[in-house]
């Protein structure tokens, strides 16, 4: 089955190394997507703070746009996922803006009839591939490391798609499923301070930090999250120059990224050149080192 | 609170009823002031008064005090309050409704610029379809915060190297139909 798929804003631009590692595991996967024709930005949560109707109208175009190629659409961006599904949920229970919205779309020559449903990666990844078919094409277990959930916010609240809202699972099963083990830690769905990174960087950093601190208490290895603001936000605390790199620092990926290390994807593939932090990819390396050295001193 | 007595000719009695007139404010006049809201808010440092106080405030009518806040401009939007709260208010919700009332009515408030933020996100986003990174910071920073920005060059450097600034906007396909749909939204936003 072919699924549309819609990147995001973020996947285009500093979040370039989701959109290659997220092809690169379909393909390997054998699940082929369709790139949705003419998308245009979700809105996120800046365009619903200046004009509600528009925020809703730009998530209802994209949905209109998918409905005449399919039904099925998977993103990566939380942040998208939440936008498109609120507007399918105001089409679809006919709640305020929705009247509006179809106004607008009409004026653009389209409409909506609210069946389109939208997917995030890691829901599609568990309940749509199956982690049976994730378990199977494991080529490379990540044996030896521990990794951190960590999810952000909006993938879990206020819906959390067939996931708990208080305590989810589905990157633990994920984490599982690859043959790692889970570092649990405090704040695994506390929020990196979203936008705030940009308007107000000091305040946006102490949130990030205080969340990497907490998955270093963890003593986790590696962070995945399944989110391309919390991933670029992690990274730019680690990144601070108040506080310099360091090599303590972790590498952070986002959720495609862990899956195609496990499926034994090359690191070109995954774009882990494109961290910002420098040297990933040997950071990935020396932590399984590290950690099979603990193993064996264990023993 | 800065301010002790709040005079009758400076309350607006019909606040409360204004703000639980609003789609998202269906719920607001049960409101328990328990706290759970403020309690949770990962921002709350950050604003001046924390979400319970704003509750309040919508209560007591003090409509320009509430307008003129920062605290709906740091809302990040993490929806914590809203999966928390005991009266089911969709507080993230109404911090959007008042961010907007706020420009609305020319009341946003002096102590933050995010406002311009948001304003140049949905500008670009209006104009090319789709949002480009590093024109939202210049836009952002370049007049206003210029140290701020200079203090940014050495990530932005990195990002450059990494291939992950995208330089050229967007352009959308049916930039016709697009455009439309911009214009009727936004006209039927300014009417409500």
């Amino acid at each position: 089955m072919k699924y549309l798929y819609y990147p995001g804003c973020s996947s285009k631009g500093t979040s370039r190394a989701y959109e290659e590692s997220l092809l690169s595991v379909c393909r390997k996967l054998g699940i082929e997507l369709e790139e949705l024709e003419d998308w245009t930005c979700c809105g996120a949560t800046s365009v619903v703070a200046v004009n509600k109707v528009l925020a809703f109208a730009l998530s209802a175009r994209n949905l209109a746009l998918a409905e005449q190629k399919g039904k099925e659409m998977v993103t990566p961006c939380p942040s998208c996922w939440l936008m498109l599904t609120k507007a399918n949920n105001a089409f679809r229970e006919g709640t305020e803006p929705a009247d509006k919205v179809r106004e607008a779309l009409a004026a653009g020559g389209l409409t909506y009839n609210g069946t389109v449903n939208v997917r995030h990666l890691m829901d599609f990844l568990v309940n749509v591939v199956g982690l049976e078919k994730v378990r199977k094409a494991v080529t490379n277990p990540l044996k030896g490391y521990r990794i951190a959930p960590y999810y952000g916010c909006q993938i879990v609240r206020p819906y959390a798609q067939n996931d708990d809202t208080y305590n989810p699972q589905n990157l633990e099963k994920i984490i599982e499923a690859l043959g790692a083990e889970v570092a649990q830690f405090e704040g695994k769905t506390t929020c990196c301070s979203g936008a705030l990174m940009a308007t107000m960087k000091d305040d946006g950093v102490e949130m990030s930090r205080n969340i990497l601190n907490s998955i270093k208490r963890a003593s986790a290895n590696i962070v995945v999250t399944p989110c391309p603001l919390c991933q670029l936000n992690l990274e730019l605390a680690e990144f601070d120059e108040k506080q310099p790199w360091k090599e303590t620092e972790l590498p952070v990926l986002n959720l495609s990224q862990l899956v195609g290390l496990g499926l034994g994807l090359a690191p070109k593939e995954l774009g882990l050149s494109r961290s910002i932090l420098p040297g990933v990819e040997k950071k990935i390396k020396t932590a399984k080192k590290y950690s099979a050295s603990l193993e064996a001193a264990e023993v | 609170m800065k301010k002790k007595t709040l005079l009758e000719s400076e309350q607006h009695r019909n606040f409360l009823e204004e703000i639980a007139a609003l789609p998202e404010g269906e719920r607001v006049l049960s409101c328990l002031q328990c706290g759970t809201c403020s309690g949770t808010c990962p921002v709350a440092p950050l604003m001046d008064y924390a979400p319970r106080q704003i509750f309040a405030m919508i209560r007591a009518g003090m409509k320009k005090e509430v307008l003129t806040s920062v605290t709906p401009w740091m809302c990040s939007s993490c929806y914590e309050c809203t999966v928390k709260c005991p009266a089911q208010i969709k507080i993230t919700e109404i911090m959007y409704a008042l961010k907007r009332e706020s420009i609305k009515q020319g009341l946003v408030s002096p102590g933050t610029d995010v406002y311009r933020f948001y304003q140049h996100f949905t500008d670009i986003v209006s104009k090319h379809g789709r949002m480009n990174e590093m024109l939202l910071m210049m836009k952002y920073m370049a007049l206003r915060h210029p140290v701020a920005m200079m203090s940014r060059v050495p990530v932005g450097l990195r990002m450059m190297m990494t291939g992950v600034m995208q330089v050229q906007p967007h352009r959308v396909k049916n930039a016709e139909s697009f455009q439309k749909i911009v214009e009727k939204a936004t006209a039927l936003e300014a009417r409500q």
